[in-house]
């Protein structure tokens, strides 16, 4: 019985200890991603260095990437690199990724800002009227929903207009 | 050939009689007997580069037609330089590709920082705490490497300051659907902001006006229920608009042209001016603006849409508020002058002022090589108080500005004039 008890500490706290060390790890990597991420964003891209800016967002994608991997519970990598996607109009991947965070946080209001807003970048604006109905639907607030809905009006109306350009495209000879 | 006789004793007799009819009001404007005191500014607001072709369209023509007809001292743009959407929907910024076409625009009409003073607003500033894109792409962000700009324009009547500041929030904070949050506009001034601010309005003791522009208005609800305003240092700010006498806040960011008076917790007040975006807003794209002495007067124009009528004197006393404090009244005199802009690229044909709706209009006589036409009012028969003067122009089109003044018997010039009225028109 004590050796039994023993094993299942020593098996607790290995599992503890390796828990508080990935999110130690995560952590570090995350700030690691968004040293390079600013380094890219805020200081290369700006100043048109686009091969600097380049080698820093891929450093930043692998150091995301890694924080995800090592603690996939936290959802703050997951926004960073969608953000990372995002700038280098990578729409579609910070749209996989956003919904990804979302499974993770889906209390998180703003993960659907970011995703209708990588949708709509994509192309996808229905999807974007999607999410943002999603949102509209937690809302209580009587000034956020005539915000939300004046959005969603106008990607509908973008999504329409798109739908009579293709029909209309595809009438041409 | 009479008033070329008479001329040196006229510009005499001018000195003589008019100087002690100046009516000093609020910031120091008066009524100054002819165009030598008078220049122009154009302002443009809330840009918005990277929403559609429109924006960039408006700017080119902004910073290329409008600016080779109206030849304004500088050129004022108070922000929401670019859209933070390229070309979508949802503000997410900021772009690049915004910026470069917003260079590319400024930089094709060979634009300087000595002449084209550009701020940001809070669509240049979402998730960019510190103005990454604004100071490697604005035209003053580049040439100062600050957000925050103070300029002079020294003429030989005076001193004129003027200052931009920068509004948007500090904190980088992205752009959101939340009114709780501001809409992730965290609009403000901050300690070393007014530290700045204040630096500027002390080196200036002298100048004969200050007038500042910046993004936002002082307070959120302005024009409609999402309107944001200030939500930091608001009441320091005031306290440096109100020590240092400034005589204009200037502002874009509703996307609506609105005259105002400003006097929450000032003195005199603040003239209080929100001019609609020249990317977005459907008309009063942008604003001319003039000093005549040390009179304010500005009026909203149509991009494309000539001519522009401005009236500089008498100024109006009825800008931004009946009466402005700031304004003058006018002597019950014979020869009173009426001064007005008029821009046009093709050309001007008649100008003429008429009083309170008359049908009597009068001929306006255009100052060689200016766009500045003088007329001159016998108001010695006006009743006292409250008078309109309307100017019409007919150029590409028939267009016309009208003011109010007031006359008061009072003012001395009353018994000085009418001899001189009559050196004047009586040949």
């Amino acid at each position: 019985m004590k050796r039994l008890l023993t094993l299942v500490f020593i098996i607790l706290g290995l599992v503890l200890g390796m828990s508080f060390a990935g999110a130690q790890t995560a952590k570090e990597l995350d700030r690691r991603g968004l040293g390079h991420f600013g380094k890219a964003y805020y200081e290369a891209a700006p100043r048109q260095d686009h091969g600097k800016a380049a080698s820093e967002y891929s450093q930043a994608e692998r150091a995301f990437q890694e924080a995800i991997r090592s603690q996939p519970d936290w959802v703050d990598p997951y926004l960073h690199l969608g953000r990372t996607y995002f700038v280098q109009n990578k729409y579609v991947l910070a749209a996989e990724v956003y919904r990804r965070a979302l499974t993770i946080a889906p209390q998180r209001k703003e993960i659907y800002l970011q995703l209708a807003s990588a949708l709509e970048m994509a192309g996808d604006y229905e999807g974007a009227v999607g999410v943002l109905k999603e949102l509209r639907a937690q809302e209580v607030d009587d000034r956020s929903i005539r915000i939300l809905d004046d959005f969603i009006q106008r990607l509908a109306q973008r999504a329409e207009e798109r739908l009579q350009k293709d029909q209309g495209g595809g009438k041409q000879p | 050939m009479m008033i070329r006789r008479f001329f040196p004793l006229l510009v005499i007799t001018f000195w003589v009689s008019f100087l002690p009819s100046l009516s000093f009001a609020g910031q120091g404007a008066y009524y100054h007997p002819n165009a030598d005191r008078l220049f122009w500014f154009m302002i443009l607001l809330d840009t918005h580069i990277g929403a559609d072709s429109t924006c960039s369209q408006n700017l080119t023509w902004a910073v290329t037609q409008a600016r080779q007809v109206i030849a304004p001292q500088f050129i004022v743009n108070t922000g929401d330089l670019t859209d933070s959407t390229n070309g979508g929907i949802i503000p997410n910024g900021p772009f690049q590709a915004e910026w470069d076409k917003y260079r590319q625009i400024l930089e094709g009409a060979g634009i300087n920082s000595s002449f084209y003073y550009d701020m940001p607003g809070n669509h240049d500033a979402y998730n960019d705490a510190h103005f990454a894109y604004y100071l490697a792409n604005s035209i003053q962000g580049r040439a100062t490497g600050t957000t925050q700009h103070s300029w002079v324009k020294q003429f030989p009547y005076g001193r004129y300051h003027f200052l931009g500041v920068c509004t948007p929030g500090n904190d980088g904070a992205p752009f959101s659907f939340w009114p709780w949050d501001n809409y992730g506009d965290h609009a403000g001034l901050d300690a070393n902001e007014l530290v700045f601010i204040q630096g500027e309005l002390a080196k200036y003791p002298d100048a004969q006006l200050t007038l500042i522009f910046g993004h936002h208005p002082f307070e959120a609800d302005y024009y409609s229920p999402t309107d944001t305003g200030l939500t930091y240092g608001l009441s320091a700010f005031l306290s440096l608009v109100d020590k240092y006498l400034v005589s204009l806040y200037g502002f874009g960011h509703t996307h609506n042209y609105r005259e105002n008076f400003y006097y929450k917790n000032l003195t005199k007040g603040v003239y209080y001016m929100n001019v609609a975006s020249l990317g977005k807003s459907d008309h009063d794209h942008y604003a001319v603006m003039a000093v005549d002495g040390n009179g304010l007067s500005m009026v909203p124009a149509q991009k494309g849409i000539w001519p522009v009528v401005l009236v500089t004197a008498p100024v109006d006393r009825c800008l931004g508020d009946c009466a402005n404090p700031f304004a003058y009244e006018v002597p019950q005199g014979p020869a009173n002058p009426i001064r007005a802009l008029i821009f046009d690229p093709n050309p001007v044909t008649q100008v003429q002022f008429c009083i309170d709706g008359s049908a009597a209009w009068q001929d306006m006589q255009r100052i060689n090589g200016t766009p500045i036409w003088e007329g001159h009012w016998n108001a010695s028969t006006a009743s006292p108080g409250s008078h309109v003067i309307e100017v019409r122009a007919q150029g590409s089109t028939l267009a016309s500005d009208q003011i109010q003044t007031s006359v008061n018997p009072g003012l001395p010039v009353k018994k000085a004039m009418p001899w001189l009225y009559l050196l004047l028109f009586a040949d």
